[in-house]
């Protein structure tokens, strides 16, 4: 038995640096990508983004802020860290992690919509986060969410397993630098969707023809409290904005303004703006939206000077 | 609790430190492998708990009244008890349902309405092995092969015991009771070859089996609108995904086994190097067929009574065998094919050719013998088509499908096309080859790694290399095994 049980220590030992020793290996591949949204993160946790202007929030801040054209016409140094499919709950660590390694931006934008007080209750898009888990309120957050995650943190190459060999090959291509830097979709973490009405919303509008509810949770009106402040207790400046959304979408949600009246409460007694431009008109026209959330290309270049304009009047334009 | 799951990773170590650490005793190490085994088996549902003790009780029951009666009669009655008790349990958990559904369907045929009566119970997994394993054991006290067992928790051990519960090998008690019933000392070699055992059977099911599955749902799923080539693919791939999920849980289950000091019966005997029909199924699923040729064919008469009647037996078994699977009319079509597959062998009396390995004492096989085990193969997978659809239907219009259009340059520009588009397909196939050459390599052996002639370091490179394959190419949704559904 002593044999055995010698034997099979002495593998699992050689297993175990086999394993640890790869783990590490394909995950300094995966921090050392600078492509895609594994690209955005790796900046923000290298310190390399510095921004003057920083807009959060969910896949309405990642798609609708262009980032580079609004840092030429404010003369300010912008970035996006929208996050796709990530509420608040999540968006808070990622904001206490910039900090931490970037200086405080002199604005930040933070963008709320409709869905934003439902906290998420899953990790949507959980590829995107192995290689962070050593932060600490990223950990944190995501144990929130789903225990399971210390897996991801302690065993060596578990997160592989859940994610396969095509996740090994992303640390790999990171490693050799052999990235497809001609296809990523992000710039200054913009994503720009240059992509027409694609008609989901009318099947969305048939399921609820008379309109629905969306949710206004207190933990989740805490959470934008906490980015609030957490942006504030650095120093930064903090607007609360509503980007542009499809009047059809509006009359759709029965409590919308209840809704906004959370937010204006909250910036009101965070002593801060909120921006509301889902009344600009040509949110009535389907041709600048691709869904009834998201808007297209021609959207964002209608949308981009007149955030730009409210952001250098706000905090004034750089030479 | 599923062998490929993050719970049995910690299960088993602290059932095998219990076991050879703490309850060192025989009766001790019965009793933890009794509580080991409810608890696999509860992890499901604690209620399937209640129907295997129930019927493992029944047949311990009986088998002692047996053995302390002298009268035919009564032995014949107390056998009578366990085959309804046993059977009946299964045909109310496993057929009843597509009996009523079949007689309201046939009667509807003849236009009279009939609402059935339907159970819709959940059917407890694993039943048709354990059911069978404990049928056995009541067949061969009456037969007086084996003495009863006296000590109930002998017996509980037996028929729970973990490894070999949901989905076998079906073993039988002669074989298993006595490893029961005498103290077990630990053995380093058998305890290492357990793990390789182990090793090959997780490769097999979570990178081949499960990659497979995905691949082949979407084509059997979408099976009409599919080009011809891709359902011939898909029929390979659930050749190889049936074969890699129950050989890799028979792998699994035999390695563990043999960490606790059991000895459980071989049930692959890598099949598909098969050169004729007959001699795959002494390769495939073997304590299932050894148990039909055991308790059915042989009590039947056999081919004892000449040609005819060793022709019906045939028939008897493969229907029987197709229907122990499933209450689906396409598994008894399964069993049926596969008899008038082993019909030509059995009349020309060359169904006991193929006794050895292929190419015994080459290392790899002559032409002849390649086209034999292609034509064996494609044979089966046709079969398998029946096993795998959900209708008679579906599978009569696969497999034309299949064929139909095989000339046209369409289809297989379509085919190319639908390949391109699934990244998982050139691993998954890589890895078949990969399978296919260890097994190859290994046919004289239990299974592919063992008694491997390489030296530690090439030993435990390798054994380190199936590990990384499992954790980056294998499927790790923990997807359930095929098997557990019978």
């Amino acid at each position: 038995m002593s044999t055995f049980l010698r034997r099979l220590a002495l593998f699992l030992v050689v297993l175990g640096l086999v394993a640890w020793g790869l783990d590490r290996t394909l995950k300094a591949g995966l921090r050392a990508r600078t492509t895609f949204t594994l690209g955005v993160w790796n900046r923000l946790v290298d310190g390399k983004i510095q921004a003057d202007v920083l807009f959060c929030g969910s896949s309405r801040a990642l798609m609708h802020f262009d980032a580079a054209t609004i840092g030429k016409a404010t003369g300010r140094s912008c970035y996006n860290i929208g996050m796709d499919g990530n509420q608040l709950n999540h968006q808070l660590p990622w904001l206490i992690t910039y900090l931490k390694y970037n200086r405080p931006p002199e604005l930040i934008i933070q963008n709320v919509d409709m869905i934003s007080l439902s906290p998420d209750t899953d990790v949507f898009f959980p590829s995107q986060y192995p290689p962070y888990l050593n932060e600490d309120p990223i950990y944190e957050d995501l144990r929130n969410t789903a225990p399971d995650w210390w897996k991801d943190r302690y065993i060596p190459l578990y997160s592989f397993t859940r994610f396969g060999y095509g996740y090994a090959a992303l640390g790999v291509k990171g490693l050799l630098g052999l990235e497809d830097t001609l296809h990523d979709p992000l710039h200054f973490g913009f994503q720009r969707k240059d992509l027409n009405w694609d008609g989901g919303f009318d099947e969305f509008k048939k399921r609820f023809p008379k309109g629905l509810r969306r949710f206004n949770e207190e933990s989740a009106r805490n959470t934008l409290r906490a980015i609030i402040r957490t942006a504030q207790e650095k120093g930064s400046k903090v607007v609360l904005v509503y980007t542009p959304e499809l009047g059809e979408m509006q009359r759709l949600t029965l409590n919308r303004e209840e809704v906004m009246d959370v937010y204006r409460s909250i910036a009101a007694e965070s002593g801060i703006p909120f921006w509301d431009f889902s009344t600009a008109t040509f949110c009535e026209d389907r041709n600048y939206f691709y869904n009834s959330q998201h808007l297209n290309a021609r959207g964002v270049d209608l949308f981009t000077p007149m955030i730009a304009d409210s952001i250098a009047a706000y905090v004034g334009n750089k030479p | 609790m599923l062998f490929n799951s993050f719970v049995f990773a910690l299960f088993l170590p602290a059932v095998f430190a219990l076991y050879w650490g703490v309850f060192r005793k025989l009766r001790a190490q019965n009793l933890l492998l009794i509580a080991a085994g409810f608890l696999f088996y509860g992890w499901w549902d604690w209620r399937f708990l209640l129907l295997l003790l129930a019927t493992s009780l029944t047949d311990y029951f009986v088998a002692l009244a047996m053995g302390r009666s002298a009268s035919p009669k009564r032995r014949k009655l107390l056998l009578g008890i366990s085959l309804i008790g046993n059977l009946g349990t299964l045909g109310i958990f496993k057929y009843y349902d597509f009996f009523a559904r079949s007689l309201a369907a046939g009667l509807a045929e003849l236009g009279i309405a009939h609402d059935p009566f339907l159970l819709k119970v959940i059917l407890p997994v694993g039943i048709s092995f354990y059911t069978f394993q404990a049928l056995s054991y009541t067949i061969d006290v009456y037969r007086g092969r084996i003495e009863a067992v006296r000590q109930a928790d002998t017996f509980l051990a037996f028929v729970s015991f973990f490894p070999q519960l949901c989905a076998g090998p079906i073993e039988r008690a002669s074989h298993m009771l006595p490893q029961f019933q005498r103290a077990r000392t630990f053995n380093t070699a058998q305890a290492v070859d357990g793990l390789r055992q182990m090793l090959w059977g997780f490769f097999k099911k979570i990178v081949i089996a499960d990659n497979c599955s995905r691949l082949v749902d979407g084509i059997f799923n979408s099976s009409d609108t599919q080009p011809g080539p891709v359902l011939i693919i898909g029929a390979v791939l659930f050749a190889f995904q049936i074969y890699c999920d129950f050989g890799g849980y028979s792998d699994i289950a035999i390695g563990t086994a043999k960490l606790f000091g059991f000895d459980l019966m071989r049930n692959f005997a890598f099949p598909y190097f098969s050169r004729d029909i007959a001699e795959f199924w002494r390769r495939w699923h073997i304590s299932l067929s050894s148990w039909f040729r055991d308790y059915l064919y042989i009590p039947l008469g056999g081919s004892k009574g000449g040609r005819g009647m060793a022709v019906r037996n045939t028939f008897i078994i493969f229907l029987v065998s197709g229907f122990w699977h499933g209450a689906n009319w396409t598994f008894l079509a399964w069993g049926l094919i596969n008899a008038i597959y082993f019909l030509p062998l059995l009349l020309s009396g060359r169904h006991r050719t193929n006794l050895g390995i292929a190419a015994e004492g080459r290392r790899w096989p002559a032409f002849g013998e390649v086209l034999a085990m292609l034509g064996t193969f494609g044979l089966t997978c046709i079969a398998w088509v029946f096993f795998r659809a959900a209708t008679i239907g579906q599978a009569l219009s696969y497999i034309r499908d299949m064929f139909i259009h095989l000339f046209d340059v369409g289809h297989w520009s379509r085919t190319a096309q639908y390949i391109t588009d699934r990244a998982t397909y050139g691993p998954a196939m890589a890895c078949i080859g990969l399978l296919l050459l260890a097994e190859w390599l290994q046919r004289n052996r239990q299974h592919a790694l063992e008694a491997l002639v390489f030296t530690r370091p090439l030993r435990w490179s390798l054994y380190i290399g199936l590990v990384l394959l499992i954790v980056f190419v294998g499927d790790h949704a923990e997807q359930t095994f095929i098997y557990f559904q019978f």
